[in-house]
């Protein structure tokens, strides 16, 4: 770095530069110099790491530089879409490491460096996402890449308010994130936040959304997720026209929406995109929210403290089920739970090639065999299983993680107080709701504070003639959607 | 400061859960479900019999083993049923539970010298419901009555729980009380209970065993006969089945009810009453009360073995008279029992009085007895015969050719 005071890169003897990119690189064995001699005589050399650039590119820069007529001027001649004239070793090297190619050449004269950008290498294509099937939709999911998804939001909203704000973050990762929001919609407030915070992000590597995504979150310790991910194009392009902001981070095809309110995590792609009255199912997604909670809590209070709650017939099955169970029912819904989980953990994990040994000692151990050794009663098999099913049906995968950790909170207080335990528990849990907030919107809203017009798309979707207004915590201003004159009468 | 506060509080809230242990914790298999609950008189002490289930044997869709029944009967004798049910843990290996209870039964002998210190625990308790049916033991122990395995429904107390249900509302001589009925109708003035009465027909030793259950006709059952009649707390007498259905028309706690006319040329005509409704009026007349009761029924034609030609409507309304003939005489008589045989309103018209003139009703309430007996009362009865049926007229007329 010496050498930068008094003789600024480009101007360095070719060898020399040659000499510093390689020793800031410690001689990395893909990095790639390639001497060529210029159309005009003199010589050339591209620096590059391979596997980051794109090869035809770089072949027609080489042909370029090579055949092409170059008139002093080497960069008028190359065809590439962006270039950059690096003034120091530091800048060249971050142009190489993003997958720049350095243009050494002559250049007015004297010695020049030209940063060309040949980004390619390989890439995942763009494929059906893998945790948001549809069956009426678009199958198009994010990638790796980031422009790819820009990309893929830009040709869903061809707006010229659609703005892209790029950033990095990340000391070593250096990882590209881009921040949408469609201008005069989404809430200036709003954007500002975001932007501020994303750039108070002060980590070594970002390497997936989850990263930033805690980071940036209203509450560091928060229950519940405040921020949406999704792997579609299309469900971040609706969330971007009702006012939000979505943040992109290379690397990761799943990209961030915030500020979301509660019931969004109750919201799939799909009830949009059939007919309204699909959208009932929400409401089956919601109670299945409170069966995945409270089904084993309720379990245990009513046949440890309220047996006069359960009707008579039913006591004396429960009742009959029990003989001879060693266990408490508190710490057979423990077992029982913890035994799924067990399950769930090892079926992510496993290699695709014993999945089917794993499942069957599943059924085993969670099913008829425990229920034959005595060690459970069938019940709560089903009390189980049942939470467990009712678990999947929750769209959004964070929301369900926190149902977990909190269905165990709740089977404690269960045990311990009964019912009064379970009511003081959701009392807490109401509470804590409405006291969450994310980037400055109230977390239960449009439920508290209420608001009448703006629950048309909450607990059902009303026919997309009704929803005249985008909401108006998200997006303060300009919230018509649908002008008067154009909505139909039933 | 905040990560102080909250781990105080953490540590606050662990140390209730760890410290109260699960207070008043109760796992299903350390309760006794008692579902049927007897009081004799033994002596000066109360014998109480428990009847309780014994789940595995009642849930197992296969029969069990054969030789275990659904249901077990513990008995104790103690000064108070408090006692005796706190006794009964000495025989029992679980707490009884009564939260389930379904069926009270009082022997006679409890029911003549009076029921309400039995009531008053029941209801004060906090365990036991109201919502189970009480019934006398007629002519037998409570203890007797609970012994007996029934077919069909593997708990006899259940059994005996839906027979009374069923049966009030399609029998009219019976009637279901729950307890707080019961209660109330002890406590009002001018009224008192009347409690349907059980019989244990057959042989009462082969009961308890489960070849009781293995005949196609068992040897023992249980059945509900007549009501007893109270003079508030105290059994005073029984009424027969047709004073049973008159009692229960007056109340108007008649769901459905048979009855049968006679005709001029020897056959029947068999009566369902299918909606009834009754009205007393009281007032004071001449220092006397008089009431007049109207009752107003509708019914259909169940069975015709008469000669009548029934889809004539002059045919009809001369059986509605005759129907509402057959009403009044009814009633006319059990009112006579009560003034002349019992010399006791157990009829429950005080309580009629009272709410009609209160101010009277203060005045006369001490000596009701005398003045009950001196009363007038008109009986009204005003039944029509809406549907005859899906045939017109009977086999018997159809078969003369």
């Amino acid at each position: 770095m010496a050498n930068e005071v008094d003789v600024p890169f480009p101007k360095l003897a070719r060898a020399e530069q040659i000499r510093l990119i390689k020793q800031q690189l410690g001689e990395s064995g893909d990095l790639i110099v390639q001497e060529l001699n210029s159309g005009n005589g003199g010589t050339a050399a591209l620096v590059y790491i391979e596997g980051l650039v794109d090869a035809r590119t770089l072949n027609e820069i080489a042909d370029h530089v090579q055949n092409g007529p170059l008139f002093g001027e080497a960069s008028s001649a190359v065809p590439a879409s962006h270039m950059s004239r690096p003034q120091d070793l530091g800048t060249a090297v971050d142009a190489v490491l993003a997958g720049f190619t350095l243009l050494l050449c002559d250049e007015g004269g004297g010695n020049g460096c030209i940063a060309i950008d040949t980004k390619g290498g390989d890439k995942r294509s763009i494929a059906e996402p893998a945790t948001e099937t549809v069956v009426r939709g678009p199958r198009e999911g994010f990638t790796e890449a980031i422009r790819t998804n820009t990309a893929l939001v830009r040709r869903r909203l061809k707006d010229s308010r659609l703005r892209v704000e790029n950033m990095q973050i990340g000391r070593v990762s250096k990882t590209d994130v881009a921040i949408l929001y469609l201008q005069g919609i989404a809430e200036d407030r709003v954007v500002q936040e975001v932007r501020s915070r994303l750039q108070s992000i002060d980590i070594d590597a970002v390497q997936e959304s989850g990263y930033i995504e805690e980071w940036i979150q209203d509450r560091p310790l928060s229950l519940f997720p405040t921020m949406i991910n999704s792997e579609r194009p299309d469900v971040v392009a609706a969330n971007l026209l009702e006012g939000r902001v979505a943040i992109i981070v290379d690397g990761s095809p799943f990209v961030l929406v915030a500020p979301v309110v509660f019931i969004q995590f109750f919201q799939a792609a799909e009830d949009y995109y059939h007919r309204f009255h699909y959208s009932v199912i929400r409401l089956l997604r919601i109670f299945c929210f409170f069966i995945a909670l409270l089904a084993p809590a309720l379990y245990v209070a009513l046949t440890t403290f309220h047996q006069e709650a359960i009707p008579t017939p039913l006591l004396i099955s429960l009742a009959a089920q029990r003989e001879g169970i060693p266990f408490p029912a508190f710490l057979e819904a423990f077992i029982m739970e913890i035994t799924f989980e067990i399950l769930r953990e090892a079926g992510v994990r496993m290699p695709r090639a014993i999945g089917q040994a794993v499942s069957i000692v599943g059924a085993l151990v969670l099913g008829q065999e425990s229920v034959e050794a005595g060690l459970v009663s069938p019940a709560m098999v089903i009390v189980v299983s049942i939470t467990a099913i009712a678990g999947f049906v929750v769209p959004a995968y964070d929301m369900a993680i926190s149902v977990r950790m909190l269905r165990f909170v709740f089977i404690v207080l269960a045990a311990t107080f009964g019912l009064f335990g379970i009511s003081t528990g959701i009392i807490a849990l109401v509470l804590y709701l409405c006291s969450l907030h994310s980037f400055g919107v109230p977390f239960m809203a449009p439920f508290a504070p209420m608001s009448g017009i703006e629950m048309r798309d909450t607990l059902v979707r009303f026919p997309n003639w009704m929803l005249r207004i985008r909401p108006r915590f998200f997006s303060g201003r300009n919230n018509v959607r649908v002008r008067r004159s154009a909505a139909r009468k039933p | 400061m905040i990560v102080r506060k909250a781990v105080i509080t953490m540590l606050l809230i662990g140390l209730c859960i760890v410290a109260s242990g699960c207070w008043s914790r109760r796992e299903l298999n350390q309760l006794s479900i008692t579902v049927g609950l007897g009081i004799d008189k033994a002596g000066d002490e109360f014998m109480v019999t428990a009847q309780v289930v014994d789940p595995g044997q009642v849930a197992t869709k296969a029969s069990g083993s054969a030789t275990r029944v659904p249901v077990t009967v513990y008995r104790q004798t103690a000064p108070s049923i408090q006692e005796a049910l706190r006794e009964m843990t000495t025989e029992s290996p679980r707490r009884i539970y009564m939260s389930h209870l379904r069926m009270l039964v009082i022997g006679e002998e409890l029911a003549r010298s009076g029921i309400s210190e039995a009531l008053d625990f029941l209801s004060r308790g906090h365990e036991t419901r109201t919502d189970f049916y009480v019934a006398i033991a007629k002519k037998s122990r409570a203890a007797d009555i609970l012994e007996v395995l029934t077919p069909l429904e593997k708990i006899p107390a259940s059994k005996l729980f839906s027979s009374l249900e069923v049966s009030s509302k399609f029998w009219a001589p019976t009637h279901g009380v729950h307890l707080d009925e019961l209660l109330n109708n002890i406590a009002d003035e001018g009224r008192s209970p009347t409690l349907t009465g059980i019989v244990l027909s057959g042989s009462a030793s082969k009961g308890d065993y489960v070849n009781n259950t293995e005949h196609v006709k068992a040897p023992a059952e249980l059945r509900y006969v007549g009501l007893a009649v109270f003079r508030k707390d105290k059994l005073i007498g029984w009424l027969s089945e047709e004073e049973s259905r008159a009692y229960n028309f007056i109340q108007g706690s008649i769901n459905q009810a048979t009855g049968n006319l006679e005709c001029e040329d020897g056959g029947k005509i068999v009566i369902d009453i299918v909606r009834a409704r009754t009205r007393i009026k009281g007032d004071l007349v001449n220092g006397k009360p008089q009431f007049r009761i109207r009752l107003e029924a509708e019914s259909d034609i169940a069975e015709s073995s008469c000669k009548k030609d029934i889809v004539d409507p002059a045919e009809i309304k001369q059986l509605n008279q005759q129907i509402n003939d057959m009403l009044e005489r009814m009633i006319h008589q059990i009112v006579r029992k009560a003034q002349r045989d019992y010399k006791y309103d157990f009829l429950g018209f005080g309580n009629v009085f009272r709410r009609a003139h209160p101010q009277e009703w203060k005045k006369l309430k001490d000596d009701w007895d005398e003045k009950f007996v001196t009363a007038t009362v008109d009986v009204e009865a005003d039944c029509r015969i809406r549907r005859i049926g899906t045939i017109t007229n009977p086999l018997n007329q159809q078969m003369e050719e």
